[in-house]
């Protein structure tokens, strides 16, 4: 998961350059104030990077560093054992 | 004002243009109306057939502006080779039929996100998307325009920048009582404000040659 989560944080910051962005820190609005084409890019980035879908984790909880690393880590799990 | 764009125009012809404008409002209304009652039957009957769209290669985008008659234009799309995916803020369920899939952009940054995401995807895989370039609320791009700026929205020029696609200019006008699609050159993919220098110089080549299909949208985002 450490290693997912260092690629993530990197996808982030390419689209966040002016911010560090915590890892519990929400990517839009408020928090790191990605914005709807900068968020998509990040989903994109992770899927292109992963092979994984990422893009369901949005409209529920706040999108963070740590939720997209934690479902990218949990379906390349399932992808290996199955 | 249509002396806005054209503070050249003599009197009479000022006139001229500001009644096709009104024309183009009050014909528009009635084919509102005329969907609302009849549903895109209307639409499809007066769109005249327009191959130069159907010789569009996939992948690609196109590009609108809210002059013309922008609700003929997912009749347009039904009639390609391809599925295309329309981007609108709202959109109604009888929007969704065969060949056409509507998107809502939606309200906040996560839904419009997550409609960017499905475009990119679907461009990604070698689809068609419509969109417009010039929607009430959306991140701004500005680009030179009758000597003045143009505000465009970032959205389909970012989108073509990820998913590596043209953009092709596209609307739709009255001729008569029919309706006809005008389909511009492609606009190659690349920076943001390349490719929406290049819109904002197609949109106005086509004012130029036709001042009438000027709209209140576009002199709203006229700085």
């Amino acid at each position: 998961m450490t290693d997912v989560a260092a690629t993530v944080r990197e996808i982030v910051a390419a689209h966040a350059p002016s911010k560090a962005v915590g890892d519990a820190t929400p990517l839009g609005g408020d928090g790191a104030g990605l914005d709807s084409i900068a968020l998509a890019e990040v989903l994109l980035g992770c899927e292109q990077r992963f092979g994984v879908e990422v893009a369901s984790l949005l409209g529920h909880d706040a999108l963070t560093i740590e939720r997209l690393a934690r479902h990218i880590d949990a379906q390349l799990v399932a992808r290996a054992t199955t | 004002m249509i002396e806005t764009l054209f503070p050249d125009l003599s009197r009479a012809d000022a006139r001229r243009v500001t009644r096709q404008m009104r024309l183009t409002t009050m014909r528009n209304a009635m084919l509102l109306r005329a969907m609302h009652y009849f549903g895109l039957r209307s639409v499809r009957l007066l769109l005249m057939p327009d191959h130069s769209i159907a010789k569009v290669q996939p992948p690609v985008i196109f590009g609108t502006f809210h002059i013309g008659v922008p609700h003929a234009l997912g009749v347009a799309m039904e009639r390609l080779p391809h599925e295309a995916l329309v981007l609108r803020r709202r959109a109604s369920a009888r929007a969704q039929r065969k060949n056409v899939r509507v998107v809502e952009t939606g309200e906040t940054d996560e839904q419009r996100a997550l409609a960017f995401h499905r475009a990119a995807s679907h461009l990604l895989g070698g689809g068609v998307a419509l969109m417009a370039l010039d929607p009430e609320h959306a991140a701004r791009i500005a680009a030179p325009f009758f000597g003045r700026t143009i505000l465009l929205a970032r959205g389909a020029f970012a989108l073509a920048r990820v998913a590596r696609v043209p953009i092709v200019p596209l609307v739709a006008r009255w001729r008569g009582l029919r309706l006809e699609t005008v389909c511009g050159a492609p606009i190659a993919a690349a920076s943001e404000q390349e490719m929406a220098d290049a819109a904002a110089k197609w949109l106005e080549a086509y004012l130029r040659d036709q001042p009438g299909q000027t709209s209140a949208r576009v002199l709203e985002l006229l700085r």
